[in-house]
């Protein structure tokens, strides 16, 4: 099997150039390319590449069961294997570095590409239906398709540098995507921006690579196994105890964690998330929701043994992710647009997930990752059939009483809510719940109120945004309700198969259960040396049960306190107008920092050199010119029959040289 | 591999030049052409045949002193490379240029085969004077295409450009007739060997310095830009691309190839010097892209940050860096040329070259934005091009011996990069169109086909840039390990202190 790896990313690439060659062909003609034709591409590689992932899956289980049998049948201790890897070729090799080109499948990467190509290929679907009357709709295809062959370098790269392909390859992908619709300027804007924050984090990634390769040295190939193998050696335990390894350690982790930042949309570089939803809604759910803005998480898990000797930093992504959690859980609270209601809502999930990698529970993290693939998938597919049904209307203050209209859609996005409010036993509650539950264990109870008080504002903003949808009266524009329409089939597959996996997905690990944990079981060899490291001893807090039903009572008490304030007519504020006051000045807060601190220096810096040293440059140059040619006309003038002139410097240079002649000689 | 048909192929090219139609400019492209490809099938071969040079002939001897002057042909991986990298780019020029120089497609084609045959002589040549000659003669064609082909400013333009060329190589000159007295030659290798030993110390400071300066003006660096910007943006779009994407080149060659190895002790003493230049040079050159309103100005800018990491990572001397520069001179030669092309081709459709005027494109020419994109993003170094490749080797080294802080400094071009690249993409080819026209215009076939190969060599070399990582592994290290070692001793002499 492992001769067929590389096709995992090149099948969705193979589509990419398909889909772009037809887009391009088809620019001539009035409607483009064959949407079926498209279409079928599109969605039939990203299936194949599924299929794939789950046939690797069970290889690599299946070599594991059996060395394990064979132990256990002859009383050996052979290794278990770790990984299916695949060399392809020599990428960079000079001086010091020599890295190849490969992949490698481990327990990590598995769970993470069976839900990246499982519901990337769902999202490929429902694009179908989505973007059926849209003129760029190969190019479209063409777009999805290569995003999803750069994640999947990016979490089956052997190593940091090739992920660090994948890594830009999606941040390229959501730059063509939010962008998508180019004819609006705005659009350009939101996608540069996103590009660019991302940029940022990509060069703390970089350095703080580089200084982690200073601390392994050279010898050791750049390579997660190595690298991971490198730092649970004993052997470099006093190494790493020196002063000026731990605080270069300090550093370049912090760095890679801004690199995560920036992927991931945790302050503070979260601005660029919310005005990607300036893309199509399907971008939405698979970039900025499934799968890129996990990749910040997967790369602490994927480094959790570099990451795990950083305590420092741990503390710094700690707080990093509960304060994103919060701030952006109460920024859900005002938006008017319901994707970017859905977009806050990402940021402070996310932070949900570094907060629990920051206090040494990498699995409940990437758990989190897991299940808010599947709700928050379903959320934004559902918040596209919205949109799509009511013809691009986006505000939640023009909506209302569609649980009628589109009761499929309800249905769908009554599970996504159901889930990541944390009601009981839907995905968002055994994730959330479980990092609460190490939180309060491992962080302590300031991080833990923090947490509990953004999951009750987080099932406030998700409830608002139901009842103004779904549960109010309408207040739909009566030319729009005329058309309100259900989502084709190609919609309707995938936003069923996620409402569905939105209630029961947490069940792959559901911790009150004894057995229940599927999901742990899959990498606990890549992260659980970091935790132990970690965590000394058993902690003793109140009962998992008693956690269990706070948190289920601060989801209650959130859902109860959003129908007291929105339900009773009250529907938040009327009119259409933008944000204003203290809401504006908190939600654009960051926006505020980055152009402070980033921007405006950088257009003065620039400004000064361009209007100021420029011309100075060339004042200088000119002025050296003009001395020349002064010196040129003072020749010219001497040349020019003076003949007393001449005569009189002739005489005085062979006098000068006469005199040191004549000290020369004596 | 016979160097001197290599050489004498461009030279017989323009001299055939002149038997083409004067009036049947597509005519005279076509022939044109099928010698450039000629050409680039006698030297792409180079690239394979490894460490060569033919036999060195006594060219003339100086008289009373006596110093005999070589004509040597000499190649190895950096030079084969870069007479490759101009091979390939000089029938692309010739397809990008009919829309640009119209009927005068004789004149053209001679001019740039002149050049071509200059430059590859620069890079040929084993002997410190015949580099020279070359290295000063490719000023003369380059010149006559911005006066002869260029914009409204071409004049001043071009007599900007070869005052700058002129004044900068002046030195170069009297430094070369000093080694020339001292060694008694001025083949290279050979002054390589005598050099340290027959020149006084004092001097030496001040020869090196001459001949950075030539160089530092070719590449160029800050504060030696004030040519740069001009010529490139007055010059035809095409024969810029050359200058951008070659001519630049010889800068950065003759410092990897002449000035080092020649001047160890000195490069190694200097390096902190060259190091601040090149990264002045990267966030100056950054800055100033940020701030420019004219396409190919915001190109000439690129190309100056771009470069000047180059000449940064050069004296670091490490053995990644010498690699990733060959890399880097590859990658910018093929992306900052493909941009050239578009962008000329683009300002024949609105007759402007400010980003306000255009807009759009991507509707409107959906093959030349998709090309363009590519370009771009290969400019800005993403991972899949060869671009990325070079800059993180470049990074890695400056990280090496300066530590984080600088690779930090050197770094912040990865984003304003970024920032100009898209600014100018968005620009041109998204919004709405600046000057209303129904008419739907895009790059013909043959303009297609002569950038296209370059963007497929980008993302080749991207993925797989082993040949040319060894091409400059096997030949230059044999040299710099000098420079190197000398680095080394006088950290640790200063250390000791």
């Amino acid at each position: 099997m492992e001769r067929f790896l590389w096709l995992v990313p090149a099948l969705p690439a193979l589509g990419f150039i398909i889909n772009g060659v037809l887009s391009l062909a088809g620019s001539r003609t009035a409607n483009g390319p064959s949407r079926g034709l498209s279409g079928f591409f599109a969605v039939l590689f990203p299936l194949v590449s599924f299929i794939l992932v789950v046939k690797l899956h069970l290889d690599l289980q299946a070599a594991q069961e059996s060395v394990r049998s064979i132990n256990q049948n002859l009383g050996l201790n052979l290794a278990v294997p770790t990984s299916i890897t695949q060399e392809l070729w020599s990428w960079i090799a000079t001086g010091d570095i020599n890295l190849s080109f490969g992949f490698a499948f481990d327990g990590l990467t598995s769970v993470m590409l069976l839900f990246i190509t499982g519901i990337g290929a769902l999202i490929h679907l429902y694009s179908i239906g989505y973007m059926a009357h849209d003129r760029g709709f190969a190019r479209f295809m063409a777009y999805m398709n290569l995003f999803l062959a750069s994640m999947i370098v990016l979490v089956l790269g052997n190593g940091p540098v090739v992920t660090f392909l994948g890594w830009e390859g999606v941040g390229l992908c959501s730059y063509l995507l939010i962008g998508f619709w180019h004819h609006d300027n705005a659009n350009g804007d939101a996608a540069r921006k996103a590009f660019l924050v991302n940029r940022v984090g990509d060069l703390g990634f970089l350095l703080g690579l580089f200084l982690l390769w200073q601390i392994v040295g050279a010898s050791t190939p750049l390579t997660y196994e190595a690298i991971s193998a490198w730092f649970r050696d004993p052997a470099n335990a006093t190494t790493l105890a020196t002063g000026g390894v731990a605080a270069m350690l300090t550093l370049a982790t912090l760095l890679l964690f801004l690199g995560c930042t920036g992927k991931s949309a945790q302050i503070p570089l979260v601005t660029w998330l919310p005005d990607a939803m300036a893309g199509p809604t399907p971008v939405s759910a698979l970039i900025h929701a499934a799968t890129m803005v996990t990749s910040g998480v997967f790369l602490l898990a994927r480094m959790s043994d570099v990451f795990a000797h950083a305590p420092i930093t741990m503390q710094v992504i700690a707080w990093v992710g509960a304060a994103t959690a919060a701030w952006a859980a109460i920024t859900g609270l005002f938006q008017n647009d319901i994707k970017k209601i859905l977009a806050y809502s990402t940021v402070s999930q996310l932070g949900f997930m570094f907060l629990a990698a920051g206090v040494g529970a990498f699995d409940s993290g990437l758990f989190h990752v897991f299940t808010h693939a599947f709700f928050k998938a379903v959320l934004f597919l559902g918040a596209g059939a919205v949109i799509h049904a009511l013809g691009g209307e986006q505000d939640v203050r023009k909506m209302g009483g569609l649980v009628k209209k589109l009761p499929l859609t309800f249905a769908a996005m009554f599970a996504g809510w159901y889930a990541i409010t944390g009601l009981p036993l839907g995905a968002g509650f055994w994730s959330k719940d479980l990092i609460l539950e190490k939180v309060l264990a491992q962080g302590g109870p300031v991080l833990y109120g923090i947490a509990l008080a953004t999951a009750v504002v987080t099932a406030v903003y998700m409830t608002r945004l139901m009842i103004l949808t779904f549960w109010s009266p309408s207040r739909v524009d009566h030319e729009v309700e005329h058309h309100i329409h259900e989502a084709p089939l190609s919609m309707q597959v995938p936003l069923w198969i996620l409402g569905i996996g939105s209630l029961f997905a947490g069940f792959v690990w559901a911790g009150m259960m004894p057995g229940w944990d599927w999901f742990p079981r899959q990498f606990a060899y890549v992260v659980q040396p970091a935790q132990d490291l970690l965590v000394h001893g058993e902690h003793h807090g109140p009962s998992v049960l008693l956690l269990a039903g706070v948190g289920v009572g601060a989801a209650i008490a959130g859902i109860l306190l959003a129908f007291g304030l929105f339900k009773a007519g009250r529907f938040g504020e009327h009119g259409t107008g933008e944000l204003s006051g203290a809401a504006r000045a908190w939600t654009l807060l960051w926006d505020h920092v980055h152009t402070v601190f980033g921007i405006v220096p950088t257009r003065i810096v620039s400004w000064i050199l361009d209007k100021i040293c420029q011309p100075l440059l060339n004042g200088i140059v000119r002025l050296l010119a003009y001395l020349v040619e002064l010196v040129g006309l003072v020749v010219q003038w001497l040349q020019r029959s003076r003949l007393r002139v001449n005569l009189a410097m002739s005489v005085f240079g062979l006098v000068a040289v006469l005199i040191i002649l004549a000290r020369d000689l004596l | 591999m016979n160097l001197h048909l290599v050489l004498a192929a461009p030279f017989v090219a323009a001299i055939l030049g002149f038997f083409l139609s004067g009036t049947d400019a597509k005519s005279a492209q076509r022939t044109s052409l099928v010698l450039a490809l000629i050409i680039a099938g006698i030297s792409f071969p180079l690239i394979g045949a490894g460490m060569i040079a033919t036999k060195a002939v006594t060219w003339f001897s100086v008289p009373v002193v006596g110093t005999e002057i070589k004509w040597l042909l000499t190649s190895d991986g950096v030079s084969a490379w870069l007479v490759a990298l101009l091979a390939a780019l000089v029938p692309a020029t010739l397809l990008a240029a009919p829309r640009i120089v119209g009927d005068r497609m004789r004149e053209f084609a001679t001019l740039v085969f002149l050049m071509q045959g200059c430059m590859t002589g620069a890079f040929l040549s084993g002997d410190l004077l015949m580099f020279f000659g070359f290295f000063e003669a490719m000023l003369i064609p380059s010149t006559v295409l911005i006066a002869l082909f260029g914009g409204r400013d071409r004049r001043r333009a071009a007599m900007t450009f070869l005052l700058f060329s002129l004044a900068g190589s002046a030195p170069m000159f009297f430094s070369i007739w000093w080694i020339g007295l001292s060694c008694q030659t001025t083949e290279l290798s050979v002054v390589a060997t005598r050099l340290t030993s027959q020149l006084d110390p004092v001097f030496r400071p001040w020869l090196f310095g001459a001949i950075a300066l030539a160089f530092l003006v070719k590449l160029p660096v800050v504060p030696f830009h004030l040519w740069q910007a001009d010529a490139y943006s007055e010059g035809p779009a095409p024969a810029s691309a050359l200058l951008t994407g070659v001519m630049a080149k010889v800068g950065l060659f003759g410092v990897a190839r002449i000035l080092i190895p020649l001047f160890p002790v000195e490069a190694a003493r200097f390096a902190g010097v060259f190091v601040a230049i090149g990264l002045v040079t990267v966030l100056v050159g950054a800055l100033l892209a940020l701030q420019q309103s004219e396409i190919r100005r915001v190109l000439a800018f690129s190309s100056l940050s771009h470069l000047g990491l180059g000449l940064a990572a050069l004296f670091t001397f490490r053995p990644e860096a010498i690699s990733g520069v060959l890399l880097l001179m590859v990658a910018h030669g093929l992306s900052a040329a493909a941009l050239f092309f578009l962008a000329g081709i683009a300002e024949t459709w609105t007759k402007s070259s400010h980003v306000d005027d255009f807009g759009a494109l991507a509707s409107r020419s959906p093959l030349f934005a998709v090309l363009f994109s590519l370009a771009a993003l290969a400019s800005i170094g993403l991972p899949g091009t060869a671009g990325f490749v070079a800059e993180l080797l470049l990074l890695v080294s400056v990280f090496k011996v300066y530590g984080i802080w600088v690779a930090f400094a050197a770094g912040i071009t990865l984003i304003l990069s970024a920032a100009y690249t898209l600014r100018l993409v968005q620009r041109m080819l998204f919004g709405a169109p600046a000057l209303p026209s129904t008419e739907r215009q895009d790059l013909s076939v043959s303009e297609a086909l002569g950038v296209a190969p370059i963007l497929v060599a980008l993302v080749l070399f991207g993925f797989y840039p082993s040949p040319v990582l060894k091409a400059a592994r096997a030949d230059l290290l044999t040299r710099l390990p000098v420079a190197s070692a000398v680095a080394t001793e006088d950290a640790a002499h200063v250390a000791g202190r």
